[in-house]
């Protein structure tokens, strides 16, 4: 029980968070400046407007209409997307594009580990040297440069002048894993050097923290092997922040993917936000948007849950 | 002047060129109307598209004939107008709200908590997107939204946005400096509430909004051009955001008028970045002293 407790109460958190943000998101419709069912329906007679008042939960107060529309929302219902002449509901459009996403932000997650580990331990163990200083400052810098302004840089020299990579479009696994990955490379490039400077800088202290640590020194003198020592002793501790770091990073990671798919014309989830962005199709943009900041959510106290799983010490005081 | 010197010496020379870069920007967009004379869309009709250092343009034109440079000296202004108002008026509010939740603790604090986490919980470009949405749609189905609304509310979403990251800053630092000893000690005392805030917990709390308000000046400008790639930000090329994703259609042919935005861009956010790490530092150091 005593385990369970603080896990139950994080629950408890993450649920109000998940309810407050998806009801703020609902008020934030009701700010529209204009009237939502004109904007559908221009052209349509008082009794259609009335219908769709009422499909659209318009016609309750504002905490009624967010149960009535949580409700829905939760069950996959989310109402259709109103420019294509209501053909297609919101949910399609969200099983069909959220999961290119999700596969570009894991292959960025992977490449930005692939970069950072090796990295990481290597300026760790060359700590103050010129090259751990030359990599350390490269770093700091890569870290602040804007994901779009990586791609654009790359789309020019790699995509347009060398002509190694596509630069747009974006092709299935299924269809030709080869063509995916290809087509995918740029834009995982982009969104992942700076997540794997970030990574690289906090695995540096982290490691280097650890080597001075006194079990490694015990676990040295036990004649433990070097890799057995960075594995268990050094990497354990480390693996929290880079956790730690992934949850602080996923915001700007799910907006940058959101940028990303716009620049490369990759039909994901962001793309889809930009789409009803631009053609006003709010009623879709609510649940997209609400499912970013769910998914978001979770990914934080999943992240949170592990780390105290990965490191027993932090599971009372956090 | 020796002073000056001296003074400067102390700091690395990355340190120095992003202050360096960052003054020059901040003088650019205050004296621009004393550097520039002329129209930044003037059209040179002889000189479509041609390169950098050709006939007089610096860096080169884009296909509808502007002088890059000009266009970019232009954008300085409204660019730095959105991250300095976005982080100046976002970071006070936020810093009076996280700094009162902080010192009052209890219920107050619970909700304000509970409030920034809500709003943290969307990532920042996604809630400024649904920000500028709503808030940029015309109340008539036929009219437009003039072009100083779409940039007040950009500059709104964009607070909104700061809001909450450097609120929860500013609380936490609260919550840790009202616990030590000399707060305690003031109370006892006899000091009033608004005397210890104003003499013991303000001027410790607000040296690291200052550090992370460098990193959210930095947030506002990726923001700010992100917001013009999705095509709702500052319109028709009045920021580096909107000159870059007014140019990236033709990048093909005039690589220039990506290459000079995104340079302009990056650096500026490498320079905020830098500087707001190096408060951080001499923060850290001071804290270990005490």
């Amino acid at each position: 029980m005593t385990r369970a407790l603080p896990i139950l109460r994080r629950l408890g958190a993450l649920l109000a968070v998940i309810v407050l943000s998806t009801f703020f998101l609902s008020c934030l419709l009701r700010l529209l400046p204009t009237d939502l069912v004109d904007m559908i329906l221009s052209m349509g007679t008082p009794q259609e407007k009335a219908a769709l008042r009422h499909t659209l939960y318009l016609d309750r107060d504002v905490f009624t209409s967010y149960i009535m529309w949580f409700s829905h929302f939760i069950r996959g219902d989310m109402g259709i997307i109103y420019g294509t002449g209501g053909g297609e509901t919101v949910w399609s459009h969200v099983t069909r594009s959220l999961p290119i996403s999700l596969l570009i932000m894991l292959y960025t997650q992977v490449f930005a580990l692939v970069i950072a580990v090796p990295l990481g331990i290597f300026t760790a163990y060359r700590a103050g040297k010129k090259s751990d200083r030359a990599i350390s400052n490269t770093l700091f810098t890569a870290s602040s440069v804007p994901n779009f302004a990586l791609a654009f840089l790359l789309i020019i020299v790699v995509g347009v002048k060398l002509k190694w990579l596509p630069t747009l479009e974006y092709v299935g696994f299924k269809e030709n894993p080869f063509q995916h990955f290809k087509h995918l490379a740029i834009p995982c490039i982009s969104l992942g050097v700076g997540l794997a400077a970030s990574y690289t800088r906090l695995l540096r202290t982290d490691v280097i923290a650890a080597l001075k640590d006194d079990y490694v020194t015990m676990a040295a003198s036990k004649g433990l092997s070097d890799s057995r020592i960075l594995l268990t002793h050094v990497f354990r501790p480390a693996s929290v922040t880079l956790l730690t770091a992934a949850a602080l990073n996923m915001g700007a990671l799910i907006g940058g993917t959101l940028v990303i798919e716009t620049i490369f014309a990759i039909p994901g989830f962001g793309f889809e936000i930009a789409y009803a962005l631009g053609t006003k199709e709010f009623v879709a943009l609510q649940s997209f948007i609400a499912i970013t900041a769910i998914g978001y959510v979770i990914f934080n106290v999943t992240a949170d849950l592990l780390i105290g799983v990965v490191d027993p010490r932090t599971r009372g005081s956090r | 002047m020796r002073k000056i010197v001296q003074r400067l010496r102390k700091y690395s020379i990355p340190t120095l060129l992003s202050m360096g870069w960052l003054l020059i920007i901040a003088l650019v967009a205050i004296l621009y109307p004393l550097i520039s004379s002329s129209d930044p869309k003037t059209v040179y009709e002889n000189d479509l598209g041609v390169g950098p250092l050709t006939h007089g343009h610096l860096f080169g034109t884009d296909t509808n004939g502007y002088d890059i440079f000009r266009e970019l000296l232009h954008g300085t202004r409204l660019t730095l107008l959105v991250a300095v108002v976005a982080v100046g008026v976002g970071g006070s509010v936020g810093s009076l709200i996280g700094i009162l939740s902080g010192y009052v603790r209890g219920k107050i604090d619970a909700v304000v908590n509970i409030i920034f986490s809500a709003v943290l919980s969307i990532p920042n470009l996604v809630l400024a997107l649904a920000l500028v949405a709503v808030l940029a749609t015309a109340p008539d189905v036929n009219s437009t939204v003039s072009n100083w609304r779409k940039v007040f509310v950009v500059v709104l979403a964009l607070t909104i946005v700061i809001i909450p990251i450097l609120g929860r800053i500013a609380r936490g630092a609260t919550l840790s400096w009202s616990n030590r000893e000399f707060v305690t000690a003031a109370r006892s005392m006899g000091a009033k509430n608004s005397t210890i805030l104003w003499k013991h917990i303000v001027p410790n709390v607000l040296p690291a909004v200052m550090a992370i308000a460098f990193l959210a000046v930095g947030i506002v400008i990726v923001a700010e051009g992100s917001l013009s790639l999705l095509g709702v930000g500052i319109p028709d090329g009045n920021s580096w955001g909107a000159i870059l994703s007014a140019g990236r259609n033709d990048m093909e042919y005039t690589p220039q008028v990506v290459y000079f935005p995104i340079i302009c861009i990056a650096l500026t956010v490498i320079s905020c970045n830098q500087i707001g790490d190096v408060i951080r530092q001499s923060l850290d150091r001071r804290e270990a002293r005490i």
